[in-house]
């Protein structure tokens, strides 16, 4: 069985808990949506999983076997809320450094396409952050974790990034953060609330607004 | 692995290659005009490498934090990326300094 999970989940910054006892796990085939207001812990959280932060304490689990930082396990890949690639590298180079798998099917999208002698710093903002998404989702990593990745991007971008996600959804385990809750309630499998440094299950809407993080309105 | 690691040493560390590159040259050229006997001159050869590295490491981590995503998502982390990098420098420097050790011992 293939599946990322990970537990007993404690951060601090400072005084403040951030993350105390959390646990999520997420399959291939899955796509785990995380919600949580601004400084609750939904980057954190990924970071941990990734390896690029050390939490007080975890135990991350990559397909049965424990891992210390998710990154060198080669498993999974993480796409940050700014930019990562430096700006004056090209787009046929990246594919060639991170996609060997799919890159048959990721050459088929547009933006790629028509951009791959381009280095990424001469994109604009968005097409710069779509190829950035498009590297992850379609790299050899069977666990992809995206950090906001509709921010910034127009409708017709985040249309684009979703047909892609599902497409590779077969493969891959994919784990969301986004304010744009209404996208991750559509196409998400299962998702998580996290709030007060713990996590909660969310089935609908409703869930989001009893645990405050949209606002109760009765109409 | 190894494709990796030449993308990015080709297209991020050709400045820093060159300037520790430099470094041994500098050496190589103290060690022409004063001999190859001197073992103080080996020690700080030593110590003015490794301040090299840890120049490298420091410019690499505050500089360039940014870029640290970008070397994780390869499955690479800073140990392996610059360990090879200044285990490379510091072969191609012992080998230049065996070799001028040899010429200048046949001249």
């Amino acid at each position: 069985m293939y599946e990322l999970c990970i537990d007993s989940v404690d951060h601090r910054f400072g005084n403040g808990h951030v993350l105390s006892q959390v646990y999520l796990r997420c399959g291939a085939g899955e796509i785990v949506g995380v919600f949580g207001r601004n400084g609750g812990g939904k980057s954190t959280l990924l970071k941990a999983i990734f390896g690029s932060i050390s939490p007080h304490n975890k135990h991350l689990r990559i397909d049965g076997k424990i891992i210390e930082k998710g990154y060198l396990s080669g498993e999974v890949v993480y796409l940050p809320q700014s930019y990562f690639i430096p700006r004056y590298m090209r787009v046929v180079t990246l594919v060639e450094l991170y996609v060997n798998k799919y890159r048959a099917q990721l050459l088929q999208q547009e933006v790629v396409r028509d951009n791959l002698n381009e280095k990424i710093g001469h994109l604009s903002g968005g097409n710069r952050r779509l190829v950035e998404a498009l590297l992850m989702i379609y790299s050899d990593a069977r666990y992809v974790l995206l950090d906001e990745p509709f921010s910034q991007l127009s409708p017709l971008m985040i249309e684009e990034i979703k047909a892609n996600i599902l497409f590779m959804l077969p493969h891959k385990g994919f784990v969301i953060t986004d304010h744009y809750y209404s996208h991750i309630l559509q196409f998400a499998s299962r998702m998580v609330l996290l709030n007060n440094g713990s996590n909660y299950h969310i089935d609908t809407v409703d869930d989001l607004k009893r645990y405050g993080y949209l606002p109760n309105t009765s109409d | 692995m190894y494709n990796k690691l030449k993308i990015i040493y080709t297209n991020h560390f050709k400045l820093v290659f060159v300037l520790n590159l430099g470094l041994s040259l500098f050496f190589l050229h103290l060690f022409y005009l004063k001999g190859f006997g001197k073992v103080g001159l080996y020690n700080i050869l030593t110590a003015f490498k490794l301040m090299g590295y840890v120049v490298t490491l420091l410019t690499e981590k505050l500089l360039f934090d940014r870029r640290k995503f970008y070397y994780y998502n390869l499955g690479l982390g800073y140990r392996k990326v610059l360990g090879i990098f200044f285990a490379i420098d510091f072969v191609l420097c012992a080998v230049l300094l065996m070799f001028c050790w040899l010429c200048t011992s046949f001249v």
